[in-house]
């Protein structure tokens, strides 16, 4: 349904692209400029409606679910009762008239995954990652009439999801991580073949996006000393005045946010490297020291990581006898959602409502995570890739580029003003129908969890079987889970939780001795 | 409408001689023993070749050479995949491996479960990669045998590697 309305968009947008050629032609703040000047729409007409007026008054803002996010909900929802199954079925049956993409394929493999569904997650995984080689094999001509008229679409219009989605580069790594965690579940060594590939990504991805925030930050220096110059015309209101609107509106996650480096620090690609060649080295003894150059590589992406430096510290002695090793990988609560902020800017030609993507943080009850054989704990997880944080630092890292957005929203509603304006009734109800699809783009892997956490340790053969119990801040059992684990043989266990849930998934027989 | 067909023409011309360009213009070959391809990553026809072509190295060595009429017992062990590809047939390249030691009859092949051998060889593929700003990629296969005795000693080491590029974006 939603790839139907997304056909329909881009049929409209190919339309207005004729049109767009002159708007997108001249300098977007010419036309701002311009359009201005033409008082057309007054603040009185708007009432009701407090805005920002050089920061004496505190800006109105509203923070919604809206367009995919939206959709998604129903889904979520049925995650945070514990219905996998339920929500992997209504996930398929939403997909099942689409035509394959990054976001439903993505969605889809991590439903699977926790519905304990290992060979359906890989196909959806596999699918995903196939769906970008093949974007990535577009030719320049191809790509960049697509992108231009979707993109051109997008501006006019606002509808902000038209545009193909190839997920943003965290989202990308994590696609790869997720895989070769359903490998290592199926028993499966592809799991360090598909690792390997992560954290080649993310090497990529973090240099291309160094190169776009670079060009981005020059575009708005320059864009920034055009609308200083209409300023001092006192045409227009200070541009630094309305990015620094936008940038207030994210400062509440900036703490979280700069608490990682840059959102190229997920160490789970070394991790599962560590992992695989561990497990290699109850085989080939030799082999330990690539696993402890694995573990080293993740722990300079997270120094913090108490399990990481643990797997560093044992690795580089012999594996313990008559023992078997587990290692334990749990994906915690919810990434923060994409979400709606919505504002109004005052501007010499009116108000202009402002809609952009903002993530916000999805609580969770559960605070510590102890594994269990019985009384006695075998080891408390620890994190290894804060996946929240790594979210909000991308956003952070990305305001150079909501700049730009806005810019073209502002010229965007300014220049709609006036025309509806000239229509009288039938333009507002022209506006109405238009504002009625003007998001932007809200598209997200909302299933993500908000952190990826670990334990590893040796067990004795005897024991067959583990729990998993998860508390809340103060101590207070929220939930336990109990796992059967493979009779002496070295185990990986996966398990989703979700405040007083807990869904856990032991490996099938792994590939060593 | 001939007028309209003669503009065209030259058009839909330059637009079918470039995309065929535009495909060759992906493919690098980077020395004799490489292939085209549209892609940096191994085909069927690469594993079959790659094998053959080291355990040819490992069977005309001094070492193996000398063994002569002996026929000494000799396991292959499981083909180690280190490489970025989980879709590599490894299977295939061990087959091709057997069956070459098979076909030069020098030694007598083991099931890898035998407890009876002299020799066994360890073989590894893996690969690194580079990448352009444009879609160039570079991959370099390695495909590694070690022989060892019995007594886990280290007799021979063979390898060789296969360069794959991928040029940029096609244009068209």
């Amino acid at each position: 349904m939603y790839q139907n309305n997304k056909k329909y968009l881009l049929l409209v947008g190919y339309v207005l692209l004729l049109l767009s050629h002159t708007v997108l032609a001249n300098d977007m703040w010419n036309v701002l400029h311009s359009l201005a000047n033409t008082k057309t729409v007054h603040q009185s007409q708007a009432p009701g409606i407090r805005h920002y007026q050089g920061g004496q008054r505190p800006l109105t803002k509203t923070i919604v679910y809206a367009g995919y996010a939206k959709t998604f909900l129903p889904i979520k929802q049925l995650i945070t009762q514990g219905q996998w199954q339920q929500a992997y079925t209504l996930q398929k049956q939403k997909i099942a008239d689409d035509d394959v993409n990054f976001l439903d394929s993505v969605e889809t493999g991590l439903l699977a995954l926790d519905s304990h569904q290992l060979d359906d997650s890989l196909k959806y995984f596999t699918e995903a990652e196939q769906y970008l080689k093949l974007q990535a094999e577009k030719s320049v001509v191809e790509d960049g009439v697509v992108s231009f008229g979707s993109e051109a679409f997008s501006v006019i219009t606002g509808a902000g999801e038209v545009t193909d989605y190839n997920g943003e580069p965290f989202e990308r790594i994590l696609m790869l991580n997720y895989k070769s965690i359903a490998y290592l579940l199926n028993g499966e060594r592809k799991a360090y073949n598909v690792t390997r590939r992560a954290i080649d990504w993310q090497n990529i991805e973090h240099k291309e996006f160094e190169q776009t925030l670079e060009l981005a930050k020059k575009e708005i220096n320059q864009k920034q000393a055009e609308i200083n110059e209409h300023q001092n015309n006192k045409k227009l209101p200070d541009a630094n005045n309305i990015f620094q609107v936008i940038a207030d509106q994210y400062g509440r996650s900036k703490k979280i946010a700069l608490s990682v480096p840059s959102a190229y620090v997920n160490p789970f690609g070394f991790y599962m490297a560590g992992i695989v060649q561990e497990f290699d080295s109850f085989d080939e003894p030799a082999l330990r020291d690539n696993a402890r150059i694995s573990y080293k590589k993740a722990l300079k992406l997270n120094p913090k990581s108490k399990v990481i430096k643990q797997a560093l510290r044992e690795v580089k002695r012999r594996p313990r006898a008559k023992k078997r090793l587990v290692h334990v990988v749990i994906a915690d609560g919810f990434a923060p959602a994409k979400k709606l902020l919505q504002f109004v800017l005052p501007m010499p030609g009116g108000l202009v409502p402002v809609k952009l993507p903002i993530y916000e943080v999805v609580p969770s009850k559960i605070a510590h995570i102890k594994i269990k054989s019985g009384r006695r704990t075998l080891a408390t997880v620890s994190s290894v890739a804060n996946i929240e944080a790594i979210v909000l630092r991308h956003q952070l890292d990305s305001l150079p580029l909501q700049h730009f957005k806005v810019i073209a929203s502002i010229a965007r509603s300014t220049a709609e003003n006036m025309l509806w304006g000239q229509l009288g009734v039938i333009g507002q109800i022209g506006k109405s129908f238009r504002e009625s699809f003007a998001n932007p783009d809200l598209r997200g892997w909302m299933s993500l969890p908000k952190q990826l956490l670990a334990a590893r340790f040796y067990v004795s053969k005897r024991i067959r079987k583990i729990s998993i119990v998860s508390y809340d801040k103060r101590w207070r059992k929220l939930a336990t889970s109990i796992i059967e684990l493979p009779q002496n043989k070295h185990s990986f266990i996966y398990a989703r939780t979700i405040d007083d849930q807990i869904n856990a998934n032991v490996n099938k027989t792994l590939w060593v001795n | 409408m001939k007028k309209i067909l003669l503009l065209t023409l030259p058009f839909i011309l330059i637009g079918c001689s470039n995309s065929h360009l535009g495909g060759q213009s992906r493919v690098s070959i980077l020395d004799d023993s490489s292939r085209a391809h549209l892609q940096a990553e191994l085909t069927m026809s690469d594993y079959t070749a790659f094998a053959e072509k080291v355990t040819n190295k490992m069977l005309r060595s001094r070492l193996v050479q000398s063994w002569g009429r002996k026929r000494p017992k000799l396991i292959v062990g499981k083909l180690v995949n280190n490489t970025d590809n989980e879709s590599i047939r490894m299977q295939d390249i061990y087959d091709r491996i057997t069956e070459t030691i098979l076909s030069s009859g020098l030694v007598r092949l083991m099931d890898p479960s035998a407890t009876s051998f002299d020799y066994v060889v360890k073989t590894e593929l893996s690969s690194t990669r580079q990448y352009g700003n444009n879609g160039e990629e570079l991959a370099y296969y390695k495909l590694e045998f070690k022989l060892f005795k019995i007594d886990g000693e280290m007799v021979g080491q063979w390898s060789d590697v296969l360069p794959l590029g991928k040029a940029s974006r096609r244009f068209l």
